[in-house]
């Protein structure tokens, strides 16, 4: 992966960007399905315009890497995908305003160890894409 | 709760405490690693938790 950026950012901070490498390795190693977690992240990464993140592909998503802004609608996402994008967004923009149907809708499609993987991921992209866009002008 | 910890677990995150862990770990390590004071960084935090009105 080229994740430079990241790594430039981080150097200052030697013990911090050893252990942000282990939890990004935990996140990727398929307990949750990249795929899914792909879209989240550059969903997010569109949201902040953090051009760094969104240049990165670090799972293979296909056609839906241009549809996403349009997932709503897009017939290139299923019921899932469209479940954990709706909670994302919310997360991203104002997380006081995620409500009873954003979880819901995630509980519906996601199992309990799912649900935990998941919410420390967006959590993780979030603050990498504030702390990018921050920092690295 | 919105979504119920597992049996004798106090948090989602339980469901996972590997995963759980290693946040932890990076967590820990932002508080007491660094040049910035902890109680700086503490203001920082709860700016923030004010910011997004989280009360925990």
């Amino acid at each position: 992966m080229s994740d430079t950026t990241v790594d430039e950012l981080f150097a200052p901070l030697p013990k911090a960007h050893q252990h942000y490498r282990a939890l990004d390795e935990q996140i990727w190693d398929g307990r949750l399905d990249p795929a899914l977690l792909e879209v989240c992240r550059v969903r997010i990464a569109m949201l902040h315009r953090c051009a760094p993140q969104l240049a990165l592909q670090r799972a293979d998503i296909g056609d839906k890497r241009g549809a996403i802004a349009q997932w709503p609608t897009s017939p290139l996402f299923n019921e899932v995908e469209r479940a954990v994008l709706r909670f994302t967004e919310q997360y991203v923009i104002d997380a006081q305003g995620v409500s009873d149907a954003d979880a819901a809708g995630v509980t519906a499609v996601l199992s309990g160890p799912a649900i935990a993987d998941f919410t420390i991921a967006i959590g993780a992209f979030d603050a990498i894409c504030r702390f990018t866009l921050a920092l690295d002008h | 709760m919105r979504i119920a910890p597992p049996d004798g677990g106090m948090s989602l995150f339980d469901y996972d405490p590997e995963l759980f862990a290693a946040f932890n770990t990076l967590y820990g390590t932002l508080w007491t690693d660094g040049a910035v004071d902890q109680a700086t960084k503490e203001v920082g935090r709860l700016r923030n938790a004010n910011l997004v009105d989280c009360g925990i």
